[in-house]
């Protein structure tokens, strides 16, 4: 088995799941908006980016096929090789302009409902996405059902695949410690507290003096926004879109790492993220080990997953890394610690790990018993 | 020149308010002023509108008619958050308090921070030091209203006393001039009750408040304030010192009956 190729391949999902994990986690585990179109804005990044990279490759060469026709796909394979930093430029500008694109498109869907209860805002969304798919599957001009193909991959002038997908691995893990960073800092801000105190008491926090639907509406905008970069890293990640990539099964799993993980934690978020690709990757490499099982094991990732949720649900309804409410700086500054530095969290987590190792050793050498 | 007069002395002027819900009226042409410095008392039967003229005041829900004014200006149909950053607070009947924040933070949503915007929370730097101050008056004010063992634990996990105080210590973050206080004493006992009141006397000498308290326990309530309004079925009925207002027959007839 190709480990390797399996840790490259499980790491880029990783980090675009962990990226809409976290863009969730903002939404409903900090500011309690039920968003459940995350799928729609993850679309809606995919399919700008597959869109704008394939026109502006078609156009700077010259050439009018349609976005979705055999020529484009063909002409597509040799055009993307020929100039590395034209295919990498045109990466960078439509991920950054996924962000605006999806964020706009997010402020804009939860405007009329930002006033009314959460329900109203969830169902908005939900039945949103649904329009865009069933638009998006009859909409010839990004080629209906089918999708669109031949996205040009940002390194395809790198002729190894395995190095190709490590480059491109590289570059969502940097996406996602972007996105990461950025999240945090909101979230241990005041303007985080705030989100906070929306999620626990709307009202109250209204008569606190503070603008509720703007900062939800701000926090939906980021987040879609995030959404659609995911979006856009999965469109050149894989090649080709089809609408039914985004359907509304992939909002709930987006739901499931982020309850899973724990609500209100980015670290949980990740470890949510984590835990859900690794079955699904898994999953896809067992189906090919495996080849004459009585049953597909796609689906006994689902019931995984299900059980993963309920079990969750049941014996730890806060998720595997709760909130911490004490997370924020001023708790350091009210009780007069130091920070502690680099250099001391290190040694502390090496202390930890040569810990565990040695417990591991102990384990086999008395006998696994 | 009357109303210039008006605005020095006059912090809130309710102009011939009007709110209706449906069928009911809530609120009937009730006009009243509270002086700036002064312990104002709102009291009425059940059902009477004091609530909801809380409500109009702080900007929850719009009047159908009439005018707010607040330190002369106009503040009618302002948001609640806006109203709120103006100096006008109010508290709640029952504690809204945020449960799964810590009780210093409770205190920190209330006050207006340097790091509420968005753009500007990203940089540490933009908001560090005021923060900074914010939490030294957050522990200030709970020292001084005795949430001081308290304020390290989660809000919901407080007893319901110490609620009603984080409810009151919030409504002080934001430096306000006007509170509205909803029903203080409601369910604690006398002597508590008139501890509150005591310490919310104190409390308006310290920062320099104007109070406008509903409260039903008038006994209590008369040893306290300056001035009452007497509502009953959304008209205002009564006014005066406290004196003139319980030897008012209309008075004793709303309370007691025909």
């Amino acid at each position: 088995m190709d480990v390797v190729g399996f840790l490259v391949s499980w790491i880029t999902l990783f980090s675009i799941y962990s990226i809409l994990s976290i863009s969730l986690n903002l939404e409903a585990g900090y500011t309690g908006i039920s968003n459940f179109g995350k799928a729609a804005f993850y679309g809606i990044g995919a399919f700008f980016a597959a869109v704008i990279s394939l026109s502006a490759f078609l156009m700077l060469n010259g050439l009018s096929y349609p976005l979705y026709s055999l020529e484009t796909i063909i002409s597509m394979g040799t055009l993307s090789k020929q100039n590395p930093i034209l295919s990498i430029l045109i990466f960078l500008f439509t991920v950054v302009l996924a962000f605006f694109v999806s964020g706009i498109a997010g402020y804009m869907v939860s405007y009329p409902t930002l006033r009314v209860g959460p329900a109203f805002l969830g169902i908005t969304v939900l039945s949103f996405g649904e329009l865009l798919r069933i638009f998006l599957r009859n909409f010839q001009p990004t080629g209906g059902t089918y999708g669109l193909a031949g996205i040009p991959h940002p390194f395809a002038f790198i002729q190894d695949p395995a190095v190709k997908d490590f480059m491109f691995m590289l570059v969502t893990l940097v996406i996602l410690a972007i996105m990461y960073i950025f999240s945090e800092k909101f979230v241990n801000s005041p303007y985080g507290r705030i989100m906070k105190s929306i999620r626990e008491d709307e009202i109250a926090s209204l008569c606190l003096g503070k603008d509720v639907p703007k900062i939800k509406a701000q926090v939906l905008f980021i987040g879609s926004g995030m959404a659609g970069v995911a979006g856009a890293l999965l469109a050149y990640y894989m090649g080709s879109i089809n609408p039914d990539i985004f359907v509304p099964s992939l909002t709930f799993e987006v739901w499931a790492m982020v309850i899973l993980g724990g609500l209100a934690n980015n670290k949980g978020a990740l470890l949510g993220a984590g835990i859900i690709t690794f079955l699904n990757r898994a999953s896809v490499i067992l189906n090919f080990t495996f080849q004459n099982l009585p049953i597909d094991v796609n689906y006994i990732r689902w019931m995984i997953v299900g059980l993963l949720i309920v079990a969750s649900l049941l014996f730890k309804p806060e998720g595997l890394i709760p909130e911490d409410p004490k997370s924020s700086f001023i708790w350091n500054f009210v009780e007069e610690k130091e920070p502690i530095s680099l250099k001391k969290r290190m040694e502390e987590t090496s202390k930890k790990v040569k810990f565990y190792i040695k417990k591991v050793f102990d384990w086999f050498a008395m006998g696994g018993g | 020149m009357q109303w210039a007069v008006a605005k020095v002395r006059d912090i809130l002027r309710v102009e011939n308010i009007s709110k209706r819900f449906g069928g009911v009226v809530a609120l009937d042409n009730v006009t009243l002023s509270i002086r700036e410095g002064s312990v104002t008392g709102l009291i009425g039967p059940n059902g009477s509108g004091k609530t909801t003229l809380f409500n109009v005041v702080s900007g929850f829900y719009p009047p159908d008619s009439g005018e707010v004014y607040f330190m002369g200006n106009r503040i009618t149909g302002l948001n609640p958050n806006e109203i709120y950053n103006l100096g006008l607070v109010r508290t709640f009947q029952n504690p809204r308090l945020f449960p799964k924040l810590t009780v210093l933070e409770n205190l920190l949503v209330a006050a207006e921070s340097k790091g509420e915007n968005m753009t500007r929370s990203i940089i540490k730097r933009n908001w560090v030091s005021n923060e900074i101050e914010l939490i030294k008056k957050a522990q200030e004010i709970t020292k001084s209203i005795g949430l001081e063992e308290v304020k390290r634990s989660i809000a919901s996990d407080v007893s319901g006393a110490h609620m009603k105080l984080i409810e009151t210590a919030r409504s002080l973050m934001n430096n306000p001039k006007l509170l509205l206080v909803d029903e203080p004493a409601a369910g604690i006992s006398y002597s508590a009750a008139k501890s509150l009141f005591n310490y919310l006397l104190e409390l308006k000498n310290r920062y320099g408040l104007t109070l406008f308290i509903i409260e039903h326990r008038i006994d209590i309530l008369m040893n306290y304030v300056d001035y009452i309004y007497v509502l009953h079925l959304g008209k205002l009925l009564s006014e005066g010192t406290p004196e003139e207002v319980l030897n008012d027959k209309k008075v004793i007839e709303a309370y007691i009956g025909d």
